[in-house]
């Protein structure tokens, strides 16, 4: 997996690329707009990750002229605390997620997987994983062919987890792209709605599919058997 | 603390402002007299030749009613000369043809020896008829121009003395009233920041004195709360990073196994993070408060946001088996900043749920007056004392009674904050019991919002 950082803050830079080294990305950094936007017009990476503030050319202004020449490669932008605060802005851009500095590395990670993976979209109306059964449509779930009668924003929640199923997810992520909220809650609202979750599709069942990751968030797959 | 230094009660510059502008003032009324004496002059120029025409045809007159004997004639002016005839120059000869009173000029003066007579060119000149004098009377020009000459010189030593003691009066008076000012500004300087201006009267420097007070008085509270919230945040951050650091030292004490490491790493992570949690929160709110940076505020659905939010916390309400009721209005909009209002209200919320004791009952309602939209959210827990309400908006400021209970201590401050970035207000009032919250802003007209809709 190749991911190129274009980011002037060289400790930034360092440590990402350290990061990801020791994940398993290979990853190449640039200093400056200029030399990130060539950077990525002449060559393949997986994902990019940008910061929004660059000299030279910055960094929404890079994600446009690449989408304007077709290049849709995943970016997600990075902005410092308190620097325009305006997501929809970043992701209008084309840019497909967005995160504030300082970041928890473990954060950037899991939005990186999911985004490498949305390159390929499943449109599909039916979501299986393992027993589970989920009609996008209809808004049935179904497991080992028991229906489950969730709440609306349960339901929206599981979707969420099951398309994004074997990757971790964290409780901001949840929050953004169940709630369409981002802000800082304080408390463990989501690990509230999450345990609600769990009651109607793990509890009856021998196997959990909604697994924690301790200090990040949650990971939903099959049953390990 | 550096030692106060006792400030010296300046001396009074010799020149000093209102003196500077004395003496500007009166060398320009100096300067606005001069065209004035200029008239004088001249109509005085005028004067002098017409009265002393005046005397000469009185002279004229007198003497012709005389006896023809000029040896025995008197002059009715003692500065009348009489002249005889043959003395006379040709132009007076022909002059007298024509029975005019002349001027005499250099010209004439020279083409005879007049100087028994003592004229200057000065002097009017005319013939007695029917006899053979002439009579002469002087116009004294000269002299009424040195009598103004002299009056303009008493006139400006009079007006500059005058001008002078007045100056020395005003800025002494003045200077007192500044060194005042100036002592007590010295003596805040070198620490004693409780010293105020003395206030004498209700002039122009007793008011300037008492707004400089009420500035200082103020400037005096606003540094004790900043000093107030820097203990607290000193006081506030230390404690975790003590305990970080405890932790830390303790598990190094021993080799451990990796599990064990991993653990310890694992929770000083979360400590950091809620440490980070409160330096970006702090961030928030210095740029909020100084409105350094540009928060765009954009059309936002506030009913739908609401609607949200309360999904998103009765979840923790039921957990508490509080029971969390939503009355939203349908269709509010507002100018607003979606991430940031999520926040403040998130964190009323949460303190709501928090405080509020289990099986208790927490309202979030919304309602749109006119062409203003009002967030209520209230509970019927312990409330806050009357005389906390303004307290709980500062830094780290936590009721004792809260202490216990994990949260910053930036909350209500960071609401704060928001509520002030968006034009809002924010008024806590008691619930009767509980809390009451009630926020106010300026609501997006329904036409307008209708056409921009969400």
């Amino acid at each position: 997996m190749k991911v190129l950082i274009i980011e002037d803050d060289k400790s930034v830079a360092l440590s990402l690329v350290k990061g990801l080294i020791e994940k398993g990305y290979s990853a190449q950094t640039v200093a400056d707009g200029d030399s990130g936007l060539l950077q990525a017009q002449t060559h393949d990476y997986d994902v990019l990750i940008v910061d929004r503030m660059l000299p030279k050319r910055d960094g929404l202004s890079i994600i446009k002229t690449l989408r304007s020449q077709g290049n849709n490669t995943p970016a997600l932008i990075l902005t410092a605390l308190g620097e325009v605060d305006d997501t929809i802005e970043g992701l209008e851009s084309g840019a497909d997620d967005y995160m504030k500095k300082p970041f928890v590395f473990a954060e950037l990670l899991a939005r990186l997987k999911v985004l490498t993976k949305r390159t390929t979209p499943s449109n599909d109306t039916m979501i299986t994983i393992g027993d589970l059964n989920i009609n996008k449509i209809t808004r049935q779930v179904s497991r080992e062919g028991k229906i489950l009668h969730l709440q609306p924003r349960e339901f929206d929640l599981l979707v969420y987890l099951a398309s994004n199923r074997g990757e971790t997810i964290t409780r901001q992520m949840l929050l953004e792209n169940v709630w369409g909220l981002q802000f800082d809650p304080h408390t463990n609202i989501v690990d509230v709605h999450i345990s609600r979750l769990r009651q109607k599709v793990d509890k009856d069942f021998r196997d959990p599919m909604i697994r924690t990751v301790r200090g990040i968030g949650y990971l939903f797959d099959r049953p390990a058997r | 603390m550096t030692l106060p230094v006792k400030p010296t009660k300046q001396s009074t510059t010799p020149l000093t402002t209102p003196l500077r502008y004395t003496f500007i003032f009166s060398f320009l009324m100096i300067i606005c007299l001069m065209p004035i004496l200029a008239g004088l002059y001249f109509e005085l120029y005028r004067n002098t030749e017409k009265s002393a025409r005046l005397r000469l045809q009185a002279e004229q007159s007198f003497f012709s009613r005389q006896t023809q004997n000029v040896a025995t004639i008197d002059s009715l002016f003692h500065d009348t000369r009489v002249i005889a005839l043959h003395d006379a120059p040709p132009a007076i000869w022909q002059q007298q043809l024509t029975k005019t009173t002349i001027k005499l000029t250099d010209k004439i003066i020279a083409e005879l020896d007049w100087s028994r007579y003592q004229l200057s060119d000065d002097t009017l000149v005319t013939l007695i008829p029917d006899t053979n004098t002439l009579i002469a009377i002087p116009i004294q020009r000269k002299h009424a121009t040195l009598i103004l000459l002299q009056s303009l010189l008493y006139l400006s030593v009079v007006v500059l003395i005058v001008m002078f003691i007045f100056a020395l009066v005003v800025s002494s008076r003045i200077m007192r009233r500044i060194d005042n000012i100036d002592y007590t500004a010295k003596e805040i300087l070198a620490g004693d920041i409780k010293k105020r201006i003395p206030v004498f009267g209700y002039d122009e420097f007793s008011r300037l004195s008492q707004t400089l007070n009420a500035m200082l008085e103020k400037m005096q509270t606003l540094m004790a709360d900043l000093r107030q919230v820097n203990n607290n945040i000193a006081h506030d951050l230390k404690s975790p990073l003590n305990r970080l650091r405890s932790r830390i030292e303790v598990t190094l004490l021993n080799p451990r196994n990796n599990e064990e490491y991993r653990h310890v790493l694992a929770q000083s992570i979360e400590d950091i993070d809620d440490l980070l949690k409160t330096f970006n929160a702090l961030l928030l709110m210095g740029n909020l408060d100084s409105n350094s940076r540009n928060y765009q505020l954009k059309p936002l659905a506030l009913s739908q946001l609401l609607t949200d939010m309360g999904d998103l916390y009765s979840a923790i309400a039921e957990d508490k088996q509080q029971t969390l009721t939503l009355k939203i209005a349908d269709d509010i909009q507002i100018l607003a900043n979606k991430n940031l209002f999520a926040q403040a209200i998130g964190n009323l919320l949460d303190n709501a749920i928090k405080y509020t004791p289990d099986n208790g009952s927490i309202n979030l309602s919304a309602m749109q007056q006119a062409d203003t939209a009002i967030i209520i959210i209230d509970d019927n827990g312990p409330g806050i004392p009357i005389n906390q309400h303004k307290v709980v908006f500062e830094r780290f400021s936590r009721l004792d009674k809260s202490r216990h209970l994990p949260g910053t201590g930036l909350g209500m401050a960071l609401v704060r904050s928001i509520v002030k970035a968006h034009n809002a207000t924010i008024k806590l009032a008691d619930n009767h019991p509980g809390l009451r919250v009630e926020i106010r802003l300026r609501a997006m007209p329904r036409a307008l919002s209708d056409n921009q809709g969400q």
